[in-house]
């Protein structure tokens, strides 16, 4: 786990940015060595690598992200809540999914970020074996599941491979 | 291969009429296999998520636990 710092910052290679922080949040920000992207994270978020790495990439989009410290919870080994462009997001990775139903290893770890945010990103850039065409039947499976069940919390997956960028709305 | 449009039209009708077979009182068995049929042109990509939410619709409604979510998101490796 990585605690937001001004020190985690140099080694991010992105700079502290000059603006004031909001009083409302009291955020510590961190923005993008170009473009409006930035990452703002609250006193005592903690960020594991894996969601730093997801977090990186959105920053280098443009994107405002925001790691949040649950209020009464900074100590714990709770995993932050982001927001990136004001929708509660999950960030997950997958690395080591290995045996014959790699969709449904995916799809289990869609599966595993409901109710976390209504939007879900899965950094499989590391995953030996992933393609599009497995990431999108996995989006399947797991959309499948949740409309079987009537759950419409998920709103949006992306799933980032190796070669490919997959976005599926729920609602297209 | 037949357009998306086409396809739901016809397994629209083909859901009906075996609904009209039944009186509109499929038993569930019978929408199992519907239900498991339709997951599978989902999951394949014959149809898209939409049209597999409005076909699904029309069928009774499958009492708890669903077997279908079992079939979509796999069995947890217990190896």
């Amino acid at each position: 786990m990585i605690r937001t710092t001004a020190s985690t910052a140099v080694n991010l290679g992105i700079r502290i940015a000059t603006f004031p922080l909001p009083e409302t949040q009291k955020a510590v920000i961190y923005a993008a060595n170009s473009g409006p992207g930035r990452l703002r994270a609250e006193p005592g978020a903690k960020i594991s690598q894996q969601e730093q790495d997801i977090a990186d990439l959105l920053v280098r989009e443009g994107r405002d992200v925001v790691a949040r410290a649950e209020p009464g919870r900074v100590h714990k080994e709770r995993r932050s809540d982001f927001f990136v462009d004001g929708t509660r997001t999950e960030l997950k990775t997958v690395s080591n999914l290995t045996g014959g139903d790699m969709s449904a290893g995916l799809a289990g770890r869609i599966q595993s970020g409901v109710g976390q945010g209504a939007h879900i990103i899965i950094d499989a850039r590391r995953q030996h074996g992933m393609t599009e065409a497995i990431a999108n039947r996995a989006i399947r499976r797991a959309y499948g599941a949740f409309a079987d069940r009537g759950d419409t919390r998920v709103q949006n997956i992306r799933v980032i491979g190796p070669d490919f960028d997959l976005r599926v709305p729920f609602n297209p | 291969m037949q357009s998306l449009a086409k396809t739901v039209d016809e397994l629209q009708y083909r859901i009906e009429m075996d609904l009209a077979a039944f009186h509109g009182d499929m038993p569930e068995r019978n929408a199992l296999a519907w239900h498991g049929y339709l997951a599978g042109v989902f999951e394949w990509g014959i149809i898209d998520l939409r049209a597999y939410r409005v076909l699904r619709s029309m069928l009774p409604r499958i009492a708890p636990p669903s077997p279908i979510e079992v079939i979509f998101l796999g069995r947890p490796d217990t190896s």
